[in-house]
């Protein structure tokens, strides 16, 4: 399976080519059809549920090494999960800008409900990045009982 | 009743900061982790409070707000979480469950609970 880093690299790569095939006359659209930046947007979306998955079965991610871990990685993977979502979001718009001039886009309903997945799934990293950062339930209630003493201590 | 989370904003019957007034109902946000919640265990929440200027001190964190209230956090006035204002809410007390503050806000709150449970002195032996 391909590590958090190599994906991390290899969404880079996705980024700088839809960037330069929105560039009016870029030879990169020699090499790219428009169909093939939505497969690889919605590949980059699956390939980060996928690593999500990992972490939340095995408690990290794939490849890993021990000096990124729990917060850390997470954290890690969120930002690679925005990158994922940002050039999904410029390729969609991309797509919805062909289906308005009548064009028929093949793979754009894909995309969209795979964004749609990756939605929730960033929504669940979050949350879980959250965990993982918060104080422990104890330091919490000792914050509560240190601002907010007993009521009888409002009686004395 | 939809469930409580890490996040989730309770309504409960909470007496005014200072406890010279009688309970009234106001929002609060939930900070216990989902562990404790599931456990029955008390809810450590924050006030959610509508008195503030804007813009509010650094320890008050602005909430979404709509006045038809918001998709998300239920609220149709705008509010400020109030970290100064803690307190512990037997589940058994939440009358209401109304929405969910964003993940992004629930970070920046937690961030700072953090700093100030990190400042504290240590407790003497």
């Amino acid at each position: 399976m391909l590590t958090l880093r190599e994906f991390d690299l290899r969404c880079r790569g996705s980024e700088d080519v839809v960037e330069e095939w929105r560039l009016p006359q870029s030879e990169i659209r020699e090499l790219w059809r428009f169909e093939d930046l939505l497969s690889m947007a919605t590949d980059a979306i699956s390939t980060a549920i996928v690593i999500y998955g990992q972490f939340c079965r095995e408690g990290s991610f794939p490849g890993m090494d021990s000096q990124l871990k729990g917060e850390a990685a997470i954290s890690y993977f969120i930002a690679v999960a925005r990158k994922v979502s940002v050039t999904a979001d410029a390729v969609e718009r991309m797509a919805a800008e062909r289906q308005a001039d009548a064009t028929v886009v093949r793979g754009v309903e894909e995309l969209r409900s795979s964004m749609a997945r990756l939605r929730d799934t960033l929504a669940a990293a979050e949350w879980r990045e959250i965990d993982l950062i918060a104080p422990s339930d104890d330091e919490l209630h000792q914050y509560v009982n240190d601002a907010r003493p007993p009521l009888d201590y409002y009686a004395e | 009743m939809k469930p409580i989370q890490r996040g989730t904003i309770i309504w409960a019957a909470i007496a005014d900061k200072e406890r010279r007034s009688e309970s009234k109902e106001r929002p609060a946000l939930v900070v216990s982790s989902n562990e404790r919640i599931a456990a029955g265990d008390d809810l450590a929440v924050l006030v959610i409070s509508t008195k503030f200027a804007y813009p509010p001190p650094p320890h008050w964190f602005l909430v979404p707000s709509d006045p038809s209230g918001h998709p998300v956090t239920g609220l149709d006035q705008p509010s400020v979480v109030k970290t100064d204002w803690p307190e512990r809410i037997p589940q058994s007390q939440v009358l209401q469950v109304r929405g969910r503050a964003p993940a992004a806000l629930v970070k920046q709150v937690i961030n700072y609970l953090k700093q100030q449970i990190a400042k504290r002195p240590p407790k003497p032996q």
